[in-house]
């Protein structure tokens, strides 16, 4: 049993969601918009597939909520989204973990994909689709990001030895 | 370890699920959540500050590096606008003046003056459609849900949603936007719709025959009792007369300048004066519609005998 790993860094995995929020509400050109992928949930991604017994649902459920509120959506609809996007990446993870890169980011993908239909499906349940194709776009954008965001994530975690 | 408390793990995951079920349908349906969404959106306002801050940063840079020359003539101009901007209230107050004397004939009490604060967006942005923005003015600063927002050009929005140190504001472009609106060449009233996309909204209900021409401004009537009366709100760009179809798509450019202002207006007359005055310009309006069917019907009267 693992339970004497003791939990190290709370500070910092909560410091490095904060920097994805604030990527997510960073002002960019009207272009740039459709490109800005999902900080939040790559992040989320990270956490969970590294540190599934700390970073799981609960926590997906509190970044899904903020995200409601920076997007000022229904309170509940990206907290769904977030909740399955890491129940899913929890019964993947010993998968994941041991694909080389180029499997993950399409699993990623999958992932980023997975969120963005469920909000669409939100959206559109309640009335307000986003009919647009480039809706999808921050998915593909988030894929290309993967590797980079990846790395420095797995910097952070072994430089603040959070465990 | 994780394996071993999968029940518990599944557990907590439907659980989840089912509160966010329930939270999406309280929030949607009624609004009773409010208060959650307004306590959320205060403990993530200095996020926004912070994000904001390198912007207005640099903006400050930039107005203290300025030379001395820009400056010079910077001034230069901002006096010669004074100067002519204040021959112009010159003359709009005569007009004022004139006006609420031709309104006490008509007994009607005047137009009540509006209060109006001045607040600065953030530069946060949420999504791509940008129909909403972030203001730094919140409930600490008298912000309330469906106050009208002005720039210097025109009616930019109203607040959808206030915190404590920030408000949302709806752009009049965004899709669930109405604004009823008058055209000042003919006094032809219309709703205007915004279309979610940048600096176009569009007349509702314009019949094919209806007198609209391109290069008309429309300005508020104050018939929604949300957004003062007078207001300036854009200029026709484009009437498309489809044939067999009912209603001309007639396009409007605002005259808000809805991506570059950061200054705007919070407008704060009291909820209740503009609806007094919405009530009086229906009755007025309603009055002018019976005489104009007495006319008719009695124009058509004479057609009849003839």
């Amino acid at each position: 049993m693992d339970t004497v790993q003791k939990k190290q860094g709370t500070g910092w995995i909560i410091l490095s969601f904060v920097i994805a929020l604030m990527l997510d509400v960073l002002p960019l050109p009207n272009w740039a918009e459709w490109f800005r992928p999902e900080w939040m949930v790559m992040v989320l991604i990270f956490w969970v597939l590294v540190l599934p017994q700390r970073v799981n649902v609960g926590v997906a459920w509190v970044v899904g909520l903020v995200l409601d509120v920076v997007n000022n959506a229904m309170i509940g609809e990206h907290a769904l989204a977030c909740v399955l996007v890491a129940y899913i990446t929890i019964k993947l993870h010993r998968r994941i973990r041991v694909f080389p890169m180029s499997q993950q980011i399409l699993v990623v993908l999958g992932l980023l994909w997975f969120y963005q239909l469920v909000i669409f499906i939100l959206q559109g349940v309640i009335g307000q689709p986003m009919n647009y194709l480039l809706y999808w776009l921050p998915s593909f954008v988030g894929m290309l990001l993967w590797p980079w965001l990846f790395v420095i994530l797995r910097d952070w975690r072994t430089r603040f030895a959070i465990s | 370890m994780l394996f071993r408390q999968g029940s518990l793990f599944n557990f907590r995951f439907f659980l989840l699920l089912v509160l966010s079920v329930v939270l999406m349908v309280v929030d949607h349906r009624q609004h009773h959540l409010d208060k959650l969404r307004q306590a959320l959106t205060t403990v993530i306002a200095p996020v926004q500050y912070v994000v904001d801050f390198p912007v207005d940063f640099f903006g400050w840079v930039t107005t203290s590096m300025a030379t001395h020359k820009a400056l010079v003539n910077d001034n230069a101009n901002l006096r010669a606008d004074n100067l002519l901007l204040k021959a112009q209230v010159q003359r709009i107050l005569a007009v004022e003046k004139e006006n609420s004397q031709l309104r006490a004939l008509l007994q009607s009490s005047t137009k009540a003056g509006l209060q109006v604060h001045v607040a600065r967006l953030l530069a946060v942005s949420t999504d791509a459609y940008v129909t909403e923005v972030v203001i730094d003015k919140g409930t600490n600063d008298g912000a309330f849900v469906g106050q009208p927002v002005l720039d210097a050009n025109g009616v930019m929005g109203q607040v959808i949603q206030t915190s404590l140190l920030t408000s949302r504001v709806m752009l009049v472009t965004d899709p669930r936007s109405a604004v009823p609106v008058q055209d000042d060449r003919n006094g032809l009233r219309a709703i205007a719709i915004g279309t979610g996309a940048h600096r176009t909204l569009q007349l509702a209900d314009i019949t094919e025959t209806a007198n609209v021409e391109v290069g008309d401004t429309l300005s508020t009537t104050g018939l929604g009792l949300r957004y003062p009366s007078g207001y300036p709100l854009g200029k026709v760009v484009s009437v498309n007369h489809q044939p067999g179809e009912q209603f001309a798509r007639v396009k409007v450019q605002p005259s808000a300048r809805i991506n570059q202002s950061r200054q705007v207006l919070l407008v704060s007359s009291s909820a209740k004066s503009l609806v007094n005055e919405g009530r009086r310009q229906v009755k007025a309006m309603e009055k002018s519609h019976r005489e104009q069917l007495k006319t008719q019907r009695v124009t058509n009267g004479v057609r009849g005998n003839v």
